[in-house]
């Protein structure tokens, strides 16, 4: 990497950064993981920085893989007990004063609770506002496989406890 | 206020992480490891010697490098091991001889890296005859990137290929001379003493100012490398860019004997007869001589079609010439296409 292209690694990380770290915190159990992802899909980037011509497509797509890496390895360990199924106080993302306490920790667990794929689906469609057909080339799938996808995962949001409620007709946001 | 279910969600996930900020300081971290692995993989064009080749690696690092590829006369040819130069000479030739007419028009070349035995990273590599270069971690997104002429290529993959093709019937020293300057370098190879000079003193400047930065206590060599640690610096150059376009052009028959040839001039390699997966295998080795310090780089082919199969790097245990696990390896499978077939998915 030389120092032109260091210039502009900063750059891109600097204006995409706050970006893809949320992306990262959707995509992960917690706030440390999803550090551990942003920094490690970082570091793949810079690697190949000089080859990489579309770097924000090429880091969500390496997000993605991380994760399901990250996952297949927790499958493989023994069972562990979590020890705060709340969310914590460090976490950034508890910062809504009005919904954190009630909401969050539903939204994480059924967040969690969906496949990594449905997960990332989830994230790229609706908080990355990547069209269907973007997300199947970015996973490298079809996009009724996409729109499959993304129809479970909504469904098993809408019956999940504690978010069942914000789905009725009178919003509760 | 959000009304159908996709708007929910997107409100959700919007506010969910609304407060979350990455400490700056991570992409600087992640810059600075990165100038750091990339000296390690130059450390080793200097010196075999350990504090000249903490030194000179220094020098290679300097990421601004001031001399751009030049034309060079050729050096003294490096001495080598008879067995090694016959061996690789022969198979370019018997290679050359046997291949036909060149089907497609690219080279797909999937490589498989593991760590510690774990897959890593599946590549799609897309080397387009006319000198494009496609890259994907799936087939699906090969096939997106030649749609969109996503073209990667910024001129040294096409080069490394080009001078080994050449290599396969041209000149073997002015080609050896080429491929080390086919990625730039301070050592100002084929230009008079005083013009190496100069090159040297401006990338030592810069060098002397990263290591005072760095609180090293040791400086960078005066006068660029002569002798026994030129060619080592070469033949580090020369093994670097002749195994890239081994996997970049592998699939043509010339590039393949072009490479061999290639490596035939590089002293301290060394070349085994090997089974790989039941097929008959060359194993290169290129050790401590070419990397300095205990490293060394082993790259796989076929015997009889020098096709690449594998490659990895790694540290020989001190004191022994074992095969220890492979900590990064590559696998690659090629085969020649044509960009259309990728381009409609069949493949």
């Amino acid at each position: 990497m030389n120092k032109r292209q260091l210039r502009a690694f900063e750059e891109f990380a600097a204006e995409s950064g706050a970006e893809l770290l949320r992306i990262a915190t959707l995509l992960a159990p917690d706030p440390h993981t999803a550090e551990d992802v942003y920094q490690e899909t970082l570091q793949r980037l810079a690697a190949r920085w000089s080859r990489v011509d579309n770097p924000k497509a090429f880091c969500r797509r390496v997000m993605h893989n991380i994760v399901v890496d990250q996952t297949r390895a927790r499958a493989r360990r023994p069972h562990e007990l979590r020890l705060f199924d709340h969310a914590e106080k460090s976490d950034p993302r508890s910062a809504d004063a009005h919904h954190s306490v009630e909401l969050w920790p539903s939204l994480r667990a059924a967040l969690d609770s969906l496949t990594v794929q449905q997960r990332t689906v989830l994230v790229l469609r609706y908080f990355d506002d990547r069209s269907e057909t973007e997300v199947a080339q970015l996973l490298g799938i079809s996009i009724g496989t996409v729109k499959s996808t993304s129809s479970r995962a909504i469904a098993h949001l809408r019956d999940f406890p504690g978010l069942a409620a914000i789905f009725c007709t009178d919003s509760l946001l | 206020m959000p009304t159908t279910d996709e708007d929910i969600i997107r409100d959700l996930l919007h506010r969910y992480t609304a407060a979350v900020r990455p400490p700056a300081s991570i992409a600087t971290e992640v810059a600075a490891r990165q100038r750091y692995k990339d000296r390690r993989r130059v450390v080793s064009i200097a010196a075999t010697g350990a504090a000249l080749g903490a030194a000179a690696g220094v020098i290679a690092v300097v990421p601004w490098h001031s001399s751009p590829p030049r034309p060079v006369a050729t050096g003294k040819s490096p001495s080598r091991a008879p067995a090694v130069v016959s061996k690789l000479v022969s198979l370019a030739a018997f290679i050359q001889a046997s291949s036909g007419p060149l089907p497609g028009n690219a080279s797909l070349i999937i490589s498989t890296q593991t760590i510690g035995g774990k897959q890593m990273e599946v590549l799609y590599n897309l080397y387009t005859d006319s000198g494009a270069y496609y890259v994907s971690d799936t087939k699906q997104g090969l096939k997106a990137a030649v749609e969109q002429h996503a073209n990667l290529d910024n001129g040294t993959d096409a080069r490394q290929v080009a001078v080994a093709r050449d290599a396969a019937t041209g000149d073997l020293p002015a080609a050896r001379m080429r491929m080390a300057n086919v990625t730039p370098n301070d050592l100002g190879l084929g230009l008079s003493p005083a013009a190496r000079k100069k090159i040297w003193d401006a990338a030592r400047v810069q060098a002397d100012q990263i290591l005072k930065e760095k609180g090293a206590n040791f400086t960078v060599p005066v006068n660029p490398p002569t002798g026994k640690v030129l060619r080592s610096d070469v033949d580090n150059l020369v093994w670097m860019d002749s195994v890239d376009a081994l996997t970049e052009g592998g699939g043509s028959p010339l590039v393949r004997a072009g490479v061999l040839r290639l490596l035939s001039t590089i002293s301290g390699l060394t070349v085994v007869n090997s089974t790989t997966d039941g097929r008959s295998t060359l194993t290169l080795t290129a050790g401590p001589e070419v990397f300095g310090g205990t490293g060394k780089n082993v790259v796989v082919i076929n015997a009889k079609t020098g096709m690449p199969i594998s490659s990895w790097t790694g540290d020989l245990p001190p004191g022994t010439h074992g095969q220890p696990t492979p900590p990064s390896m590559t696998t690659f499978q090629v085969s020649r296409v044509t960009v259309a077939n990728i381009e409609s998915g069949k493949f």
